[in-house]
């Protein structure tokens, strides 16, 4: 049987790992017979795998058993538990949760405290509205007033108490010593 | 069907029931094999030892995870080497880790055992040649040098190495090939010296 090159090569690397058959050598024989210079490339290939072959093993130690069981017996007796990954994540998880709370608390705080000093504001706006009102129309202190020295705006005057109060930097007593003055 | 089952299949299948004995056979088995593959892969001996228990452990804690249909020495060799790139990768991320490491030239003779031979291979186990080799087999790259020793402890068929390295079974056989090509070209000039006498030439 002839052999190709590649064949050989082939060859070459199984001799590695097994003994090579009689009919395998025969026609390894045949082939470097007609090729001699691939002779000293099997050769070389030769003493690479008995090198291969010969390289020391590392011995396990004599506990190496014992110990790989004695870890598994500890694995086995540990209470199932989160992976650390796992726990790492729940972790991260748990913060984002806390700082969530945090945002939701302050943010809440925040709105609270905001209409709080919205309602004083519209309470001081009303009271100016009123003081107005009292001036026009002095005349009519009624049972309902919140105040003894305030009169309640009338609902026309009502009508443009948003206007009134989007006006509020400017001051309230010199408008009303400029009603006064015209009056 | 358990008559059909590859052996280590077998006992595997025993292991994911709890059963111990049958985990202690597969380690008695194959703690020889997986050292030294880890050995070689890392080229530390002290840390091999470790991880290569530690390939065992991670077995039994993945034992529910192991299907019939892949063969016990391809998962197990896949377990090992990616234990082994991950540690590989931890060095390169934390170099100082491994500076103590002894390197293959720094090797205690009495770790080690040649069984594969008898007496006639003890000349040339000691020989300068096979540290040679030694080294040459460890710098070559990590899936060339992985085909290499699967293939070299004759545990795994080529389809077996091509599915623990992750590539077809053409690129494994070239994989070899490639090694042992390479390491004829490191080792050209001890080889021609003519110093290195194969066992044939001996007797």
């Amino acid at each position: 049987m002839k052999m190709t090159e590649n064949e050989v090569q082939q060859l070459a690397d199984e001799a590695l790992r097994r003994p090579l058959s009689a009919a395998e050598i025969s026609a390894l024989e045949l082939y470097l017979s007609a090729h001699p210079k691939a002779r000293s490339d099997w050769r070389e290939s030769e003493l690479i795998n008995e090198g291969l072959r010969h390289l020391p093993d590392l011995q396990p130690s004599s506990n190496f058993t014992s110990q790989v069981l004695a870890e598994v017996r500890r694995l086995d007796r540990e209470p199932v538990r989160h992976a650390p990954g796992r726990w790492f994540g729940s972790w991260r998880f748990s913060r984002g949760i806390a700082f969530g709370l945090v945002f939701f608390g302050v943010g809440t705080l925040f709105y609270h405290q905001n209409r709080v000093a919205e309602r004083a504001e519209v309470a001081q706006t009303l009271v100016a509205v009123s003081d107005v009102a009292r001036l026009i129309n002095p005349a009519k202190p009624g049972p309902s007033m919140a105040r003894g020295d305030s009169a309640m705006p009338n609902v026309q005057l009502l009508q443009d108490f948003d206007a009134i109060r989007s006006l509020r930097t400017v001051s309230v007593d010199l408008d009303l010593d400029l009603l006064k003055a015209l009056q | 069907m358990a008559d059909q089952l590859d052996p280590d299949a077998a006992l595997m299948l025993r292991v994911k029931q709890g059963d111990a004995e049958a985990f202690e056979e597969l380690v008695e088995k194959y703690k020889r094999p997986v050292l030294n593959l880890v050995y070689r892969m890392i080229g530390d001996p002290t840390e091999a030892e470790d991880l290569a228990q530690n390939v065992f452990v991670q077995v039994f804690k993945s034992a529910d995870r192991y299907r019939v249909s892949a063969k016990f020495s391809t998962w197990l060799f896949t377990i090992a080497r990616n234990l082994c790139l991950n540690e590989i990768r931890r060095r390169k991320r934390h170099p100082a880790d491994s500076l103590d490491a002894p390197s293959f030239n720094d090797e205690e003779p009495r770790q080690y055992q040649d069984q594969k031979t008898a007496a006639p291979s003890e000349n040339l186990a000691e020989s300068e040649l096979i540290s040679k080799i030694e080294e040459a087999v460890h710098e070559l790259p990590e899936n060339q040098r992985t085909a290499l020793l699967l293939f070299r402890d004759r545990e795994l068929a080529y389809e077996d190495i091509s599915e623990v390295i992750g590539c077809s079974l053409s690129a494994t056989k070239s994989l070899i090939h490639r090694a042992r090509e390479t390491l004829k070209a490191r080792l050209k000039p001890y080889l021609k010296k003519g110093d290195w006498q194969t066992e044939k030439e001996k007797l």
